[in-house]
């Protein structure tokens, strides 16, 4: 076989020495000859386009010192065919010469294959009969093979030339993947120590060269790219790339300048921003790969000096007397360039004297806009400006108890007839607030017992006979009744407008200081002296995220403190993660759907009972709020359905009234009986208005809204949702209210709660039945706690038969703190409760992570 | 001061004898008519007998008393006390036999005219006036201060009518100019003024169905100098007080006055007058609420007015003073052309009882018809004329057993209508899987749903366990109107049920169900 494809090559390889051996100026004669299929003079030689390398079969070009060049099938042993012919011929040759003696027979036979060598066999594929297609040259007289490999490369070339990198790397691409055929070959080549020789290249990465070249191109595309992204001011995408290319190749030509161009826009961007967290992670990443770049140097000189400055003005606030201004400017400095030589000391020593709350927030805590619809904000706004005489303490056994700030003591005296309260007379250091007299409180009284008053108060008209001060610290409350819990008749604010001399001292615990868009900020209204040995929380400073995953990761880059809301979903992470306290609210909030009582809802029966068993609670409740993946809520460990407003952890839950069962066809027929009427015994179905469901913009209850508001569409009954600030500027632009709440104590919260009011009034009562109205107030005359209880219990299984109201269901709720954070509840009843005992320690490299 | 006029008895006399008319003499007996020549009669009556009230001049006696600050000397004093009495005479003329009388007390005075309760204000009239004019002379009596408040002058009056004992509402005039003073008094005492009147007739003998009243009015026939004085006009209205009087101590002597009660929850507002006579409209709570006059038992009235801005009203249990809270008090209006009440306010009580009603100044629309609701039924109704006192009680019938069961009922119907509701669902579901011939389905339908509905017997027994003991807390309190109520209430609710809880709707469904199951049987 081998001796026949011998035989007839011999006859073609003779013509083609013939051909060989003319001379230049017989060449230049016979360039009009038309040459075989197959061959082309040299300088006719195109690289073929994209389309004629993606589409063609490969093909190699073996070009002769002639200047012909044959275009034949792929040479086999690429790329280095003839190189390693002929370094087998020096093997070969050593050989012959050392066996030439001792075994002439090996030595003939290493001379045989040595001859074979001294030849290149190729195919011409054009040659269509197939015994004369197959040649053999002497590869002395071969000037080169060009590849098809190389063709390509040749055009990647012109491409980024054409600065068309994008096309380039799709070729380069093509190319890898036939290289990927080589790798073995390669791998086996290193193994066997011949890499070296073969010129196949590592880059830093310990990539192999697929083929000569391809990583030059890899190269050079990025470099290109990442220039081409310069030139669009995709700076960030830019910087990755070349540092993809420094990982690679860290001297590749012209790096370094490049890099240090995209440093320069990336950090003068970040600093004309003011984030100065960001021109650091630029600075840092270039500084990584060119410590000694021009840019790297000079910007951080810059920020140094920057730093040095803020350091100096925060010395000059603390001397002008405004030291939290100063602890700002030297947080502010640490964000510039926390490495400043005991800048972090500085920044320590003055945050631990003047502590500021960072708190992550979703809305901020901004005044009330509305007499009792009030969102978790502004509660959030009312608790840190507003002081009660007394507030709830504790709710663990079900039952609430009450502290005061104000009185040292008040006793029940005559059999509970009278009241005695002894005001404090000293306060601890660390309280926000000043101490009161009885006189205020006596001033106070007065108003809210004036029925001209508009703060006056019925229920403490009925409870409170009158009222004598003994002493600027203590003063008699005489009782016409005496109510269980006398608490809940002085828990309004210690002190209000009216009450002292005109001016306006109703904040007087962390009075709101600053608003804007995105931050407010509330302070201490009386400083810690400057001789206590433990500080807490001078300052209070929300900040508006737009999501609670920007607020998450605000608290991982420790931009803030803490998140008063976190939801369901995802706090078993939170959980678990060593950085951060979660805390658990004392008492779910329980999320309630109510009816405006002016409304025309409101005023049937049968389509309040029909919204109610229209909605699949447990169904939307999971789907909103919980986390399948978390088996506790599974088990209903983070949220319930529930049947009064209230939670179910109260006493006064009566635990015997079982959710209503989700009927949504039973639901239908109450839907349509609420609007039949009967006009001469003819039954007449008059046409269902929409209704209109108010409800806070949070996220996830507009999510359960939505869901609420199909389950309704489904019973026939169409709903939109109402904008919040829209609805609680414009009275009567609503029919229902989603409210999520914690009602601490339903015994005197209830009340207002049915009536929609801010507090209790009798007249308020006429939207429900007289039977009903007699219980809501006989409430006020239980004798005991547990009389109240029972009488609590009984009124919750009677709202719930009249349908009040659609309880949907509790869910409870957690706080995220840093690890930080000290002394805060570790069950608290709100989210700021007894914030001026917190304790906020400077972490090393707060702002540095 | 006191001027007996004579010229009004004669003619009172002469008309006594022509007309042979009652004489209406307040504690005196009625008498025969004698039969005797017309100048013995005169002179016989002239004699023995008073006059009769509508020709009675008042005798009223003013006690002027001034502050420090004003007419300092008894001169300046009593050229006050004379322009005062010119200008009673020009105001009242016959109609007051009055004297003028002016006190230095200035302790006193200043707690009485700021004081309303009536029982220290009765202990000033004993030690005051009691022992100078006794009660059968005098008629009224006007406590008039006057005392300067800054660059002001201020005149408080308030009057005291001996019959019934009682004590006007104070009022008060504030002026800048000194030579007001004399005629703001005489208008405050116009103001304060009430006149009496006594019943004669309840009503027209022989017209059962007339409801009005006849009075006579003190001095109703005299005329008074000054136009503007007017004692009744129509549309005034007055409060009745019965007077229990004693026994005769003999004749032409006075009975004596044991007891004096005012009729509560009752006005009789004057339809006419008619020189003395005067025809009245009773309002009034009670069904006959003027009695007819006898011996010992006479009924006199009194013109009030609204003399406060507001009344404010407690709503009390019976025997108890705890105010009733949440009381629904709906105030309607007589309209005069259709005699029919009007609502035109409805107010709830406060957790005390209280309620405040602003009065109206025209004394005929400030009369108003307080309904009071509690839950589904009507406690009271009563007339009340608004501004009359600034606050009153009003008891009411103990209503809580009722209202108890009015909520045990309302409970009972919602669950009776989400049941009624479900098993029309139901009933809809169990016949669509019939009519697809699931009968599988419609059986397990049937046994764990259907037959689990209760029925109108379970309801029926609910009603009567609400019923029963609620019945018997009633008869144990004696309220025969509450026992009534609870059992109509009960009713209504037993008749409720029956009608939708028929068991024909469950037997006529199981029968459709027995008939379809065997077409589809015979089918298949």
């Amino acid at each position: 076989m081998t001796a026949h494809f011998l035989c007839k090559c011999f006859v073609i390889i003779a013509a083609l020495f013939a051909t060989s051996n003319f001379s230049s100026s017989a060449i230049a004669q016979d360039e009009k000859e038309k040459l075989p299929e197959g061959f082309v003079y040299k300088e006719s030689l195109k690289i073929p386009s994209v389309k004629e390398i993606l589409e063609s079969t490969p093909f190699d070009w073996v070009v002769m010192e002639s200047g012909r060049v044959a275009i034949t099938s792929p040479i086999p042993h690429r790329p280095f065919a003839i190189r390693k012919q002929n370094d087998r011929i020096k093997e070969l040759s050593k050989k012959i010469e050392s066996f030439r003696i001792s075994d002439p027979d090996k030595a003939e036979t290493y001379r045989q294959e040595k001859a074979m060598l001294d030849f290149l066999y190729f195919e011409v594929p054009a040659i269509v009969e197939e015994e004369e297609s197959v040649f053999k040259v002497l590869t002395s007289k071969i000037e080169k093979v060009v590849h098809f490999e190389d063709m390509i490369l040749q055009r990647i070339d012109l491409l980024i030339e054409e600065n068309d990198f994008r096309t380039a790397f799709d070729l380069l691409l093509f190319l890898t993947r036939k290289g990927e055929e080589l790798k073995n070959e390669r791998k086996k080549a290193d193994q066997d120590g011949l890499l070296p020789s073969m010129e196949t290249k590592r880059n830093q990465k310990g990539e192999f060269d697929l083929w000569p070249g391809i990583l030059k191109r890899e190269y050079a595309i990025a470099f290109v790219e990442a220039k081409s992204l310069i030139d669009q001011n995709q700076l960030e995408l830019a910087l990755i790339k070349l540092e993809d290319l420094f990982n690679r190749q860290s001297k590749y030509e012209g790096l370094d300048r490049l890099t240090g161009q995209v440093a320069d826009k990336l950090i003068s961007q970040s600093v004309s921003k003011d984030d100065f967290r960001k021109a650091r992670h630029f600075l840092n990443r270039i500084k990584s790969m060119f410590p000694q770049n021009k840019s790297v140097v000079s910007w951080s000189k810059k920020l140094s000096d920057t730093a040095v400055g803020l350091i100096k003005q925060a010395s000059q606030l603390k001397s002008k007397g405004e030291p939290v201004g100063g602890v700002d400017l030297l947080r502010k400095a640490i964000e510039v360039w926390p490495s400043q030589k005991g800048l972090e000391n500085l920044h320590n020593r003055e945050a631990s004297r003047n502590q500021i709350l960072h708190v992550g927030v979703l809305d901020l805590a901004l005044p009330p806009q509305h007499s009792f619809l009030w969102t978790d904000a502004q509660t959030r706004y009312n608790s840190l400006t507003k002081i009660p005489l007394f507030q709830v303490n504790d709710v663990s056994d079900g039952s609430p108890h009450y502290r005061s700030r104000f009185f040292e003591e008040w006793t029940p005296t005559d059999l509970g007839r009278e009241l005695t309260f002894q005001l404090r007379t000293e306060r601890q250091p660390w309280e926000a607030h000043p101490l009161i007299t009885s006189d205020v409180i006596i001033s106070q009284l007065q108003n809210r017992l004036n029925p001209k008053s508009t703060s006056y108060d019925e229920r403490l008209d009925f409870f409170v006979k009158g009222v004598r001060t003994q002493s600027p610290s203590k003063f008699i409350v005489e009782l016409d009744y005496v109510p269980v819990r006398p608490e809940t008749l002085l828990k309004t604010n210690a002190l209000n407008p009216q009450s002292v001399d005109g001016e306006d001292k109703s904040s007087q615990r962390f009075p709101l200081i600053s608003q804007t868009d995105s931050e407010v900020r509330f302070r201490r209204a009386l400083a810690e002296p400057d001789k206590n040995r433990d500080f807490h929380v001078m300052e209070i400073r929300e900040h508006l995220y737009p999501n609670i995953k920007r607020a998450i990761q605000a608290v991982n880059r420790r931009e803030i403190h803490c998140l008063p809301y976190v939801p369901i979903k995802g706090i078993s992470r939170l959980k678990d993660d060593p950085k951060y306290f979660v805390v658990q609210y004392s008492q779910p909030r329980t999320h309630v759907i109510q009816f405006d009582p002016q409304s025309p809802v409101y005023q049937s029966k049968a389509l309040r009972k029909a919204l109610r068993l229209s909605l699949d609670r447990e169904k939307i409740m999971n789907e909103v709020f919980m986390d399948e993946v978390n088996s506790e809520d599974i088990l209903n460990q983070n949220g319930r359905v529930v049947t009064a407003p209230y939670a179910t952890t109260h006493a006064a839950y009566n635990r015997l009234i079982k959710p209503k069962e989700y009927a949504p066809i039973a639901a239908r027929a109450l839907l349509i009986s609420a609007f039949t009427s009967r006009e001469e015994e003819k039954t007449k179905i008059e046409p269902i208005p929409p209704i209109r469901l108010l409800c806070p913009e949070q996220i996830e209850i507009q999510e359960a809204a939505k869901k609420i508001i199909a389950a309704w569409r489904l019973i026939g009954l169409k709903a939109r949702i109402v904008n919040w600030s829209k609805g609680i500027s414009e009275p009567g632009s609503w029919d229902l209210v989603y409210r999520a709440m914690r009602m601490n104590d339903p015994q005197s919260e209830l009340w207002p709660f049915l009536t929609m009011q801010n507090r209790s009034r009798t007249k308020d009562l006429d939207i429900l039945p007289q039977w009903l109205r007699v219980e809501i107030m006989e409430m006020d005359s239980a004798n005991n706690w547990n009389e109240a209880d029972k009488r609590l219990q009984n009124l919750h299984s009677h709202l719930a038969s009249e349908s009040m109201s659609v309880p949907l269901w509790e869910l409870e709720e957690y706080m995220l703190f840093h690890r930080n954070v000290r002394e805060f509840q570790k069950q608290p009843l709100q989210t700021y409760d007894r914030v001026d005992q917190w304790v906020i320690e400077p972490m090393q490299g707060e702002l540095n992570p | 001061m006191r001027t007996p006029n004579i010229l009004a008895l004669l003619f009172s006399v002469i008309l006594f004898v022509t007309l042979n008319a009652h004489s209406f003499v307040f504690g005196q007996e009625d008498k025969k008519e004698s039969v005797t020549t017309v100048s013995e009669v005169i002179k016989e009556e002239v004699e023995t007998k008073p006059l009769p009230i509508e020709q009675q001049a008042y005798r009223v006696k003013v006690i002027l008393n001034f502050s420090e600050s004003i007419f300092n000397t008894p001169e300046q004093r009593t050229h006050v006390s004379n322009q005062i009495s010119d200008e009673l005479r020009r105001l009242f003329g016959a109609i007051w036999d009055y004297e003028i009388e002016t006190k230095l007390d200035h302790s006193q005075f200043p707690a009485l005219l700021t004081d309303s309760q009536n029982q220290k204000l009765n202990s000033w009239y004993q030690s005051h006036i009691s022992d100078e004019d006794t009660l059968d002379e005098l008629h009224k009596c006007f406590v008039i201060r006057i005392r300067s408040d800054q660059k002001y002058r201020v005149v408080s009056a308030r009057e005291w009518d001996a019959r019934s004992q009682t004590w006007s509402p104070i009022v008060n005039s504030r002026f800048l100019e000194s030579n007001w003073m004399v005629s703001e008094i005489g208008k405050q005492i116009e103001r304060v003024f009430r006149p009496i009147t006594l019943v004669v007739r309840d009503r027209i003998e022989g017209n059962p169905s007339s409801k009005n009243v006849y009075l006579r009015l003190q001095a109703g026939e005299l005329s008074s100098p000054s136009e503007a004085v007017q004692q009744l006009v129509p549309g005034d209205i007055m409060s009745p007080i019965l007077l229990y009087l004693g026994r005769s101590q003999g004749a032409n002597k006075p009975r004596e006055i044991r007891k004096r009660q005012v009729i509560d929850w009752t006005y009789l507002v004057v339809e006419s007058v008619d020189n003395g006579r005067v025809v009245c409209r009773p309002f009034s709570t009670f069904r006959v609420p003027i009695s007819k006059p006898q011996t010992r038992l006479k009924t006199m009235a009194l013109r009030i007015r609204p003399w406060h801005e507001s009344s404010k009203i407690k709503l009390v249990r019976r025997n108890s003073s705890q105010g009733i809270g949440s009381l629904v008090v709906r105030i309607s209006e007589r309209n005069s052309e259709t005699d029919k009440y009007e609502i035109q306010d409805s107010l709830i009580s406060d957790r005390d009882g209280w309620i405040e009603i602003p009065a109206n100044t025209n004394h005929s629309a400030a009369l108003k018809r307080l309904n009071i609701v509690s839950g589904e039924s009507l406690i009271a109704r009563v007339p009340y004329l608004l501004g009359e006192k600034d606050k009153i009680i009003l008891q009411l019938p103990d209503d809580r057993i009722r209202l108890k069961v009015e909520g045990q009922l309302t409970r009972l119907r919602n669950e009776l209508t989400e049941l009624v509701a479900k098993r029309a669902v139901l009933i809809h579901r169990i016949k669509t899987l019939a009519k697809q011939e699931k009968w599988e389905s419609v059986d397990t339908l049937v046994k764990e749903d259907l037959e689990k509905i209760p029925d109108a017997e379970e309801f029926l027994i609910q009603v009567n366990a609400i019923r029963v003991p609620a019945v018997d807390a009633a008869k144990k309190q004696r309220d025969r109107g509450a026992e009534i109520r609870i059992v109509s209430l009960c009713q209504k609710a037993e008749d409720l049920i029956k009608r939708y809880l028929k068991d024909d709707k469950k037997s006529f469904l199981l029968q459709e169900l027995k008939e379809l199951r065997e077409i589809s049987e015979n089918k298949s």
